[in-house]
């Protein structure tokens, strides 16, 4: 059908911040070619192209994407963007394992750093 | 140019044997051949109002359908019928005389897989003062069953499966062909509408039993006249249910027109935007009805101011 269901909006319990290391650099392809209709209530709907699904998103998830639309971030960038940087390590947990499962939607990639 | 039900039943008869019968069933134009002179009867109990071409003036057709009939010993024994059309072949043949539901079936088919210059809604759609009630519904929500009882209260029948939009402008277009009531649907709009003219009971499909109603002639003379969506109405039939409007929430919206949707994913961006625009365009709501009276007299208030 092409239609799916948002990531989770609230942040999970973790015992600890994720490593950072070797963190990806996460990149939302071509943002200018998304179409977003705002449905009320803090929900969204976002057409993506390049998938071709339609996705229902929470507000959380939208800003997450705004975020990385100027230009691709790390967790630690993200969190800076978002002034999420001094917020508790749950929730950081929580936008890590947000970005995982937009990856696995097709709306963001990750890119590896270099060597 | 003349209309279908103008030819006498042999030269129908004479004209599907030969292949030589393009039917204008709203934007699209289907040729039909059959070698079965009941289909001949029935096909012209259906669509008695419809516009009809010979294969010479309308050369390029939407869908060519052969009716084909056994040959050989199964011409006597249990014959059967088979619909052939290009491409796939998902419908096994059914009894001979059964060719009518196996054309309508056969149609809906076609259209549903390869009709993709339009965005087409599982819904059933009928207009007034060309606006357009869609009613849209998985099989057995009683949507064909309320389509048939408006049309006979006036409304004009647009389908009773697809809701055939363009997804340029967004409205929506007829197809004027007969509604398909099933099972205790039948007899639940001859006792709404006695004079519905309710074709032929066909016994034992794989849905039950069905029977046919022609569009009427005024929907027919204006299948070329599109609506503007105005109106969605989820219907749920339940036996002995009381009669119940619900709100429909914004999300739910989607799901009723993208969800029921038979090629939302071809039109991509463009049916998003469509979709999009139906969802703040039209007044929504879910009808949990188990009388159909009642459920007709809901609709008409519903969509009386607006």
């Amino acid at each position: 059908m092409g239609i799916t269901e948002s990531p989770e909006d609230a942040p999970a319990e973790r015992e600890s911040a994720p490593s950072r290391k070797d963190a990806p650099l996460w990149e939302l392809p071509d943002p200018a070619a998304l179409c977003w209709r705002e449905l009320g209530a803090g929900e969204f709907l976002l057409f993506n192209p390049r998938s071709g699904q339609t996705h229902f998103l929470g507000e959380t998830a939208r800003e997450v994407l705004d975020a990385l639309a100027p230009a691709p971030a790390t967790l630690t960038e993200l969190l800076e963007r978002l002034d999420l940087h001094q917020a508790p390590a749950a929730a950081q947990a929580g936008l890590e394992r947000m970005l995982g499962e937009m990856d696995l939607l097709g709306l963001i990639r990750p890119r590896r750093p270099g060597p | 140019m003349i209309a279908l039900g103008e030819l006498s039943p042999a030269a129908l008869a004479r004209r599907l044997a030969a292949g030589d019968v393009v039917l204008h069933a709203g934007p699209f134009l289907l040729r039909v051949a059959c070698d079965a002179p009941l289909f001949a009867r029935h096909l012209a109990l259906m669509y008695p109002h419809h516009p009809l071409s010979t294969a010479a003036e309308a050369p390029v057709c939407d869908f060519s359908v052969r009716m084909e009939t056994d040959r050989g010993w199964r011409r006597w024994y249990r014959p059967r019928i088979r619909f052939r059309a290009e491409g796939p072949d998902p419908l096994a043949p059914f009894p001979r005389d059964h060719a009518l539901p196996l054309f309508e079936w056969g149609i809906n088919f076609h259209i549903g897989f390869f009709a993709n210059r339009w965005l087409l809604l599982h819904a059933a759609v009928l207009a007034r003062d060309d606006r357009a009630l869609i009613l849209p519904g998985y099989p057995g929500s009683g949507k064909s069953t309320l389509a048939a009882a408006l049309m006979m209260r006036g409304w004009r029948l647009f389908s009773d499966e697809f809701g055939v939009v363009d997804p340029r402008s967004g409205l929506l277009y007829p197809l004027a062909r007969p509604v398909a009531l099933k099972n205790a649907s039948i007899p639940a709009l001859t006792h709404f509408a006695p004079a519905a003219p309710l074709g032929p009971p066909f016994p034992r499909t794989r849905k039950g039993t069905v029977a046919h109603l022609p569009p009427d002639a005024a929907s027919v003379a204006a299948m070329h006249r599109p609506a503007r969506p105005a109106w969605v109405v989820a219907p749920a039939f339940a036996a002995g249910q009381t009669l119940r409007w619900q709100e429909v929430r914004e999300r739910e919206r989607f799901l009723l027109l993208a969800g029921h949707a038979f090629n939302y994913e071809v039109h991509g961006a463009e049916g998003f935007a469509v979709v999009a625009d139906l969802m703040t365009r039209c007044r929504f709501a879910r009808l949990n009805h188990g009388d159909l009276a009642s459920a007709v007299t809901a609709v008409e208030d519903f969509t009386h101011d607006g």
